[in-house]
């Protein structure tokens, strides 16, 4: 083989879930031209976006990132990472740059740091709703009300901010929520590997050693892009590739197994060849892809729902588990004439949720089978309000209402639930759920994900 | 033959917070077939199990790796008031005794 190559290491599919140290080592004597590493996912849930939180602990993010940093700085090579503290909003991108310059200042290291924002400002998206250049994709979608509604809405960036961070010659890239793949992508790209070898080496390289044959715990991948066709192989010495394991990593969390919908065009992997080149690495040939005549950016946001109070118990006597269903639609009617009691007029409104555990808790709708054949079932009690102190005070209410909550097989006072905790109830702080899914037209993508520069010299910000 | 005894992996996961996916990878070729030929995963099959439309699912058949991928969308998405499975990991469950009938 000769001509173009470019050779790329995956720390692993999330920053923070670890990978062998003697992987990377292996992976850096390949000679590689950049690391990159995934730091988010909306798989975590909804919380994250909205909150301002991450996922990972400090110390896991910490652990790889400074190896990674180590080994891309010694080699002079550039790192990557995107979709920064999980959801990759504002605050998490913040939150990796303070881990970043810790790491920076106890080992003095110097580099060119560039950090692109991906949070979406209401009233740009507001205007752009209004001009039509925002399109739902799921029903509603991401709408004009969703818009408004969210406590934070980030964009999926696409290869186009990678490239002019790296074309600024920035050492390390800190970048908000981003497609997976384009992490991947852009520098391949960038040296004129043709993109659809660069976004389906990418798509394999996302997840790390997701694509070996057993990944026995998270680890690192290498692959080797030509101008037509990539290779790619485990890092650690126990896990191999195969054609069918390189295959069937397109499956995983896409449900189209066939067409990859990316911000700049769609990788259609349906006629793609895996051939096995050594009893680990596999060589694919024969992928396309249609770039997008207008390029655009998947809308995520969060919207707050209030405040939970969550009460875990149990009940094993038979004949209420016989009866379970009406006995929940009455626990809800004696709950709402006791808080009216409680309240009066000024009620507030709250949403009680019971998840039935040895029933359909799971499934819930979907759950086909109907018949209880357990001889003990697992309640948990979720009240969502607009304060902690009225999910608090209604979670109380609904306790006791339901440990002596009566049933005509027997007479006198009985005690039906069996609570797990004192106090029983587990405060839950501010949830939220995703609004809908839309893509915003981003003509010149720059403009949606700024990128800026800090300068580090010997551990130190100097601009 | 049920058909989590002529599979490797049954599994499901969010595919995005608003669509769960479930892919069903068959020990071989042959077994791989003979579901498709028999209609044991058509959208109508698993509509029926899981109690929804059956135009809301899309199945997939990927012969290269002997599997079939059912995707179809969440009831309550992901995170919201009442969504049971934040990951959509243990929605699979259901189709795991289907019954494919072993004749060659």
């Amino acid at each position: 083989m000769s001509g173009l190559r470019v050779k790329a290491i995956a720390g692993n599919g999330v920053l923070g879930s670890g990978f062998r140290e003697s992987s990377l080592l292996r992976g850096m004597a390949l000679g590689p031209d950049f690391i990159g590493c995934d730091a988010g996912s909306t798989d975590p849930g909804p919380y994250y976006l909205g909150a301002g939180k991450t996922a990972f602990p400090k110390v896991a993010v910490k652990r790889d990132l400074s190896l990674l940093m180590k080994a891309a700085r010694s080699a002079n090579i550039p790192l990557i990472i995107g979709s920064a503290g999980t959801a990759g909003g504002r605050p998490h991108v913040e939150s990796l740059k303070e881990i970043t310059l810790e790491i920076a200042s106890e080992n003095e290291m110097s580099f060119k740091l560039a950090l692109i924002d991906a949070e979406q400002d209401k009233s740009t998206l507001t205007e752009l709703w209004n001009r039509g250049k925002i399109t739902p994709i799921s029903y509603p979608g991401l709408d004009y009300e969703a818009i408004q509604a969210s406590e934070r809405i980030v964009g999926m960036m696409g290869a186009d901010p990678f490239v002019y961070a790296l074309d600024q010659k920035a050492d390390i890239v800190i970048a908000g929520r981003s497609s997976d793949c384009a992490i991947y992508a852009a520098l391949p790209i960038m040296r004129g590997i043709d993109p659809a070898v660069a976004w389906h080496a990418a798509k394999i390289l996302e997840c790390g050693a997701a694509a070996a044959e057993t990944r026995s715990s998270p680890d690192c991948l290498f692959a080797e892009l030509e101008k037509t066709a990539f290779e790619v192989e485990p890092l650690s010495g126990e896990m191999i590739c195969t054609p069918q394991s390189v295959a069937a990593h397109s499956l995983y969390e896409n449900a189209n197994p066939f067409e990859l919908i990316e911000p700049d065009g769609v990788l259609n992997i349906a006629k793609s060849h895996y051939q096995a080149v050594s009893s680990r690495r596999v060589r694919v040939t024969n992928s396309s892809f249609k770039p997008k005549t207008v390029k655009n950016a998947k809308l995520e946001g969060a919207v707050f729902l209030g405040y939970q109070s969550v009460i875990i118990g149990g009940i094993r006597d038979p004949m209420i588990i016989g009866q379970i269903d009406d006995w929940a639609g009455r626990l809800k009617k004696r709950l709402k004439s006791r808080v009216h009691d409680v309240y009066g007029k000024d009620s507030p409104t709250y949403h009680f949720n019971i998840a039935i555990y040895g029933k359909d808790a799971v499934m819930g709708d979907l759950e086909p089978v109907k018949k209880i054949t357990s001889h003990e079932i697992g309640l948990v009690l979720e009240i969502t309000s607009d304060t902690q102190e009225i999910s608090n005070t209604i979670i109380s209410l609904a306790r006791h209402q339901a440990l002596h909550l009566p049933i005509p097989e027997w007479s006198g006072l009985i005690t039906g639930v069996a609570c797990r905790h004192s106090p029983p109830f587990l405060e839950r702080g501010k949830v939220y759920k995703f609004a809908g899914d839309s893509l915003m037209e981003t003509s010149n993508p720059l403009d949606f994900f700024p990128c800026r520069f800090v300068t580090i010299m010997n551990g130190t910000e100097i601009n | 033959m049920k058909l989590r005894d002529c599979t490797k992996l049954i599994r499901s996961k969010n595919a995005g917070p608003f669509v769960v996916t479930i892919d069903v990878m068959f020990k071989n070729s042959e077994m791989f077939n003979k579901c498709l030929d028999q209609n044991i995963l058509s959208a109508k099959n698993v509509a029926d199990i899981y109690g929804i439309a059956s135009e809301k699912i899309d199945t997939f058949a990927i012969p290269l790796i002997s599997t079939i991928k059912i995707s179809f969308p969440r009831a309550v998405s992901q995170g919201d008031l009442g969504d049971p499975d934040n990951h959509g990991g243990q929605q699979y469950a259901p189709i795991l005794d289907l019954e494919i009938i072993d004749v060659s």
